[in-house]
């Protein structure tokens, strides 16, 4: 038989307990399906990239001026970790001081959750609040002083909004302080 | 797959635990260096879940704020990561190091995406190649070593199938409008460099980035192979380089972590060197042996 030579079926029949606990974890790679695309960790969802891409007008980009005008920008390198703390928070921040966290936390599976574990000490609500997004420009400044090595005593994040030129080269056509300390 | 098969992966099986868990403990050491472990966080205040039911609970039971935002907290986690990891690598039979060990990975990799507000699968092959490590018997390591395998093959093989049914590999132009997207950033700062030459030139001549998009995502479909056999496997590790080299090129990610995957599909045949190679006295049997 076919089946008794895939990796299953000699598991079926060398490693009963084994077959179940990896059936059981093949399963769970299936939950984002039935759980409405939520999912649960570290059962991933590599959907990363599968929706068309949009043509848009303008991308945003956020420029980083600290003290006395010193830019701070990393090129992406083999070091990308060590930028990634505020490439992918800053986003977030500007997204959540214009609209809030918009995650649904009405349905079934979020009422459930917190109704079981939001008595406990140091529990969180789901939801980012408004209070921690306003704390995010302070710890900015904590991190990249710890990045630059550099006391950071006045910071500037601008988000830019750039377009394509005919010439391939993005140029700004809008930009806005999100952030300026003090 | 043979039992001969199952029995030189048991074999392996020091070998094999000790190359994950000393690639784990390496990146460790590397992200410490990048100011990334949770004492470094420096108590971030914002800590997006999305939809993962996983980060919902560390967030509403407290432990996240335990782990990283307490600062007692964070830098009795990062010293447990560490010397779990460390203990690990030099004694990657030992379950009593290794599964702790995978456990405060885990809780590690689950706060390090709260906190990053993204749900990125830098730190995913790892949770499983690490988990593989846990059976008692050397056999059933090998078990789910292979399982490990499949699982990696399921990763990319998985992404292609919905890049077919959720519609990215139908558009032509993906490429063009996916760098332009993630490289506005560089040519904005970087201009003058000639990484910035060779990007707007390709954006003035997007056939080869269409193109190229087509041919990672069809990489990535080869995967699908690894399900029926093993004969591909050193394609698809070659594949999985290829992969990690085009999307640092034009994704902007730098996803070296995993590749720990690639060590599912080394052949036997080289755990067999390495393991002569790397056994005391087994020096003179690899030269011979050739």
């Amino acid at each position: 038989m076919a089946w008794q030579k895939t990796y299953l079926g000699q598991l079926w029949r060398q490693r009963r307990r084994l077959f179940w606990l990896v059936l059981v974890l093949m399963a769970g790679h299936l939950l984002p399906v039935f759980l409405n695309f939520q999912f649960l960790t570290p059962f991933y969802f590599w959907g990363m990239y599968t929706m068309p891409a949009t043509a848009s007008e303008t991308y945003p980009v956020f420029h980083i001026r600290c003290n006395e005008g010193k830019v701070i920008a990393r090129a992406h390198t083999y070091r990308d970790l060590g930028r990634m703390m505020w490439i992918y928070t800053l986003p977030k921040y500007e997204a959540y001081l214009s609209t809030g966290d918009t995650l649904p936390v009405q349905t079934v599976s979020a009422r459930l959750f917190s109704s079981l574990l939001s008595g406990l000490p140091h529990s969180q609500p789901i939801q980012v609040t408004h209070a921690q997004v306003q704390a995010y420009p302070a710890w900015l400044r904590r991190y990249l002083e710890q990045e630059t090595g550099l006391p950071v005593y006045r910071l500037n994040v601008q988000q830019l909004s750039l377009k394509y030129g005919t010439d391939g080269r993005p140029y700004a056509v809008d930009s806005q302080i999100l952030i300026q300390y003090p | 797959m043979s039992k001969g098969t199952i029995l030189l992966l048991a074999r392996y099986r020091l070998l094999i635990s000790r190359m994950v868990l000393g690639y784990a403990f390496l990146f460790l050491l590397v992200r410490w260096a990048e100011h990334l472990l949770p004492y470094q966080l420096l108590q971030p205040p914002m800590a997006r879940t999305g939809y993962d039911m996983t980060a919902w609970f560390f967030k509403l039971s407290g432990l996240s704020w335990w782990l990283v935002e307490n600062p007692l907290g964070a830098k009795a986690f990062t010293v447990l990561l560490l010397l779990s990891g460390l203990l690990a690598f030099c004694f990657p039979k030992e379950r009593w190091f290794v599964i702790p060990f995978s456990i405060f990975y885990f809780f590690y990799s689950v706060c390090f995406n709260l906190y990053l507000t993204h749900a990125a699968h830098l730190n995913a092959m790892m949770v499983w190649a690490l988990f593989a490590c846990w059976p008692r018997k050397d056999t059933d390591f090998a078990w789910l070593w292979l399982g490990f395998r499949y699982y990696a093959c399921w990763a990319f093989g998985s992404t292609f199938l919905m890049k077919l049914v959720n519609g990215a590999f139908w558009q032509w132009d993906f490429g063009l409008l996916a760098t332009q997207a993630n490289q506005a950033d560089f040519l904005f700062h970087f201009p003058d460099t000639w990484q910035a030459d060779v990007y707007s030139w390709l954006f003035r001549h997007p056939f080869l980035l269409n193109l190229g998009a087509k041919i990672l995502m069809l990489a990535e479909g080869c995967f699908i192979i690894g399900f029926f056999t093993r004969g591909a496997d050193r394609l698809l590790l070659v594949l999985a380089f290829f992969i990690l080299l085009l999307t640092f090129l034009f994704a902007e990610v730098f996803f070296a972590e995993m590749l720990v995957m690639v060590l599912a599909f080394f052949p036997l045949r080289w755990w067999a060197r390495l393991w002569l190679l790397t056994t005391p006295g087994s020096i003179h049997k690899f030269f011979t042996s050739s």
